[in-house]
Parts: C-alpha cells; structure tokens; sequence
C-alpha cells in the first residue's frame, strides 16, 4: 500500500528499494518490477490526479473502486489467442493487476471520478470541502 | 490455471547518442508483438496517450519505423509523486519480407496501435492445381 501525500521523494525511495533488490536477485542493471500500474499524481489543491498508462483496456477490463480511505486500481488485459499465426515477438505483457493506496482522511472518496482515454486512466480525488484551501478574510 | 500478475517494467528511453531519430522530447522502445499468417505481418505496439495525429509508419528498404508523438498531458496542478516519464515512442525493425506498400493500414485503440503489412501478391503461397490429363 502506497501513499503519496507523504513526501515528495517517496518513489525514489521506492525506486532505490527495488533497485537494491533487483541487483541482488539479478545482478547489477536488472529490470526493476513493482506493482502494476505505475501512477504518476499531481495536485492542484482542489483536486489530486492520478494518472495511470494502462493501454489496450476498455471499460470492463478495467476497474476503480473507493473506498473510505483507499484507492483500488485492477483489471485484467487478456492475451491475444490467435490461432495459424506464427509470432516473431511477444513483448506486451498480460495478466491480471491490482493496486491499492491508502487515501488521506482529506479526501472526499464519494466523489471520486475515472477517465480512460487513449490507454491512460486518469482518476480524478477531490478534496473534501473543509479541506480546501479557503481565503480567510482579514479585518482591517 | 491462476492468471499471471501484471508488473511494472520500466519503460525504456531510447538514447539519443544511438542515432535514433530524435525530436524534441523522450521517446521510448514500445513494447510488441508481431506475427505472421500467410498474407500478412501484424504489429501491435502499446503506445499510451499516443493519437492518431501524432502517427508517422514508414516502411522504406525493408526497414520499418513507427514513430508515435505523445502530448504531455495538460498539466492538473503540481506534480508530487512521478513512477514513470511521459514521451513518444519509436521503433525500427527490420522486414525481409516484400511488403505491399499500397496496402499498408493502421489502427490505433485505447493506447495500442496495430499495423497490417499485407504481404506482396507475388510472395503468397498459391496453390497450383494440378491437372490430370
């Protein structure tokens, strides 16, 4: 479980962790695997954006689920069966995904919103209305 | 059998000290499939945020190069936590086989595209019926 309003810097710490692994388990310079998908989250005070590149989906194989206080992003990109073919590559990875991340207390996850648009989920995590940056007016 | 979990590979940048053909920007190595039935050779690339007017196919000297441009999404705020790098994507590979260049066509749905290189009309198999006199 992931969460990203900690600190900035939490993926290169996630990075370095995998990459510490992935040397030991496969030498120096292996692949460097984690939970699919890998998200990208911006922030504009109003909202947080979660972006996810997640191609070849639709509308059935992929599903966002909120909860009070996670975030679930799975699915499932099935393998292409093509019968008298011969294949020269077969790179596109397949399988079944799941991830999960814990939402701040100030989000309002009843309000949460997905898009799907040329292979990339967006999901869009409103702030909840008392966590909204407010202008506090001052009294001359 | 259990289905198999999907991972994070790490997408590929493509260094620019190769030669690769660069434009402005990152671009990346596409991940593939490519198959081969008697009249055809199909190519499905994953190109996520690729659109169709960002597509350049060119088959040329028995080398084909798909070039996908990627818009940077219009940036929502501040970013504050980054897993993977937005760009194009391109790729070369190398085609032994005669290609009808005419017949060459392109689709491009939810982040995959897929291009049908429709083998020239010589180069198929023809069965030659055998009379019997």
């Amino acid at each position: 479980m992931y969460t990203w309003w900690d600190s900035p810097n939490i993926f290169s710490e996630i990075r370095r962790a995998r990459e510490e692994f992935d040397r030991r388990l496969h030498g120096a310079g292996g692949p460097s695997h984690g939970v699919y998908p890998a998200v990208n989250v911006s922030d504009d005070g109003e909202n947080y954006y979660v972006r996810a590149e997640v191609p070849g989906l639709n509308a059935e194989s992929l599903e966002v689920t909120a909860t009070h206080d996670r975030l679930v992003i799975s699915g499932e990109r099935s393998m292409d069966k093509r019968e008298g073919v011969s294949y020269h590559r077969r790179e596109r990875d397949h399988g079944t995904f799941n991830r999960s991340f814990q939402l701040p207390q100030t989000v309002d996850p009843s309000k949460v919103e997905a898009a799907y648009d040329k292979g990339i989920l967006e999901i869009t995590v409103p702030r909840a209305a008392e966590a909204k940056p407010r202008k506090v007016k001052i009294k001359a | 059998m259990t289905k198999k979990e999907m991972e994070v590979k790490e997408k590929k940048a493509i260094d620019s000290t190769e030669g690769e053909p660069t434009k402005k920007g990152i671009y990346f190595t596409p991940p593939v499939d490519i198959f081969e039935t008697e009249e055809a050779i199909t190519l499905l690339a994953d190109v996520p945020g690729a659109a169709k007017e960002g597509l350049d196919i060119d088959l040329r000297e028995g080398v084909l190069t798909i070039t996908a441009d990627v818009e940077e999404p219009e940036q929502k705020g501040e970013p504050v936590y980054k897993e993977y790098d937005v760009g194009g994507f391109t790729r070369r590979f190398q085609i032994g086989k005669e290609i009808d260049q005419e017949k060459i066509t392109a689709e491009l749905e939810s982040g995959v595209l897929t291009v049908h290189l429709p083998k020239a009309e010589s180069l198929k198999p023809r069965k030659i019926p055998v009379s019997v006199g």
